[in-house]
């Protein structure tokens, strides 16, 4: 084939790119050249995820809005008194989401950090992954009918100490 | 087995309770499960391999949690918490803890 003489696709081409990958630590031999060699595929691929992951993000949270427009009828109260005597049936449910965001955020988040302040980053992957466990839990309240959740808790959990992952939990009490 | 959130149990009488039960279970996926997370990572967005696991952690850590307050001789928990601890990268411990209780239906009048 024609495409397997491209330089991408031979051997030679990935030994010479990766035989000398710590190159960048001698400042003498610092270039432009070395620069594009070490850092550029990493780059390329952050910033191909970013892009994606924006474009993902913005269907999610389209489907997300329809989805909760749906399960709007459905109330969940952190009240942990319910006292109705004609109560029928009682259900626990759990309503989960883990979540990650991309590599290109994380480092805007480590930029970020070193001058401190609100981090929004942080805050949108927070907020999607709370929104999904919500919307979730709802989901189990409407299929079981049920239009009011009592003693609702949340609980985020961090799933990794170098990626940025965490899951939300949502989970509480429904009475029919 | 009921399981509630709440203190109490509408429409329901506690008799008598059996004092604090737990179920906990340690889970983790297979490597396959931590290459392809690593790789969503890249793009971001719901990690479905993790949402399992940890699910399947928890339906785990709630029948543990049932069959001691089996063992005590209740029928119902009240006041069911949730926890996640992440021991490491991939492996997370889920526990469910509450109060094990003998309730009665409450007589109408």
């Amino acid at each position: 084939m024609w495409w397997q003489d491209l330089p991408f696709f031979t051997p030679e081409f990935w030994i010479n790119r990766y035989s000398d990958w710590d190159r960048w630590r001698y400042p003498s031999e610092w270039s432009l050249d070395l620069f594009v060699n070490t850092f550029l595929d990493g780059l390329i691929i952050a910033v191909v995820g970013w892009i994606a992951a924006w474009l993902l993000e913005r269907r999610h949270l389209a489907k997300l809005a329809a989805r909760e427009a749906e399960v709007a009828h459905i109330t969940a109260l952190p009240t942990p008194h319910y006292n109705d005597p004609d109560t029928q049936d009682v259900d626990f449910l759990i309503g989960s989401a883990a979540f990650c965001h991309d590599f290109f955020r994380s480092f805007v988040i480590f930029i970020r950090r070193m001058f401190g302040g609100h981090v929004s980053a942080y805050q949108r992957l927070l907020d999607r992954a709370r929104r999904e466990a919500m919307v979730r839990l709802k989901e189990e309240a409407a299929v079981r009918g049920v239009t009011t959740l009592y003693a609702v808790r949340l609980e985020e959990n961090n799933l990794s100490q170098n990626f940025p992952r965490i899951e939300v939990m949502a989970y509480g009490t429904a009475y029919k | 087995m009921i399981l509630v959130t709440t203190e109490t149990i509408a429409g329901h009488d506690i008799e008598e309770q059996f004092g604090l039960v737990t179920g906990s279970t340690v889970r983790a996926k297979h490597i396959g499960r931590d290459i392809a997370a690593f790789f969503k990572n890249i793009v971001g967005g719901e990690l479905a391999g993790y949402s399992e696991l940890l699910m399947e952690g928890r339906d785990d850590a709630i029948a543990r949690m049932k069959a001691e307050a089996d063992a005590r001789g209740a029928n119902a928990i009240v006041c069911v918490r949730l926890a996640t601890a992440s021991i490491t990268q991939g492996a997370s411990e889920l526990m469910a803890y509450g109060t094990a209780v003998r309730i009665r239906r409450r007589q109408e009048g």
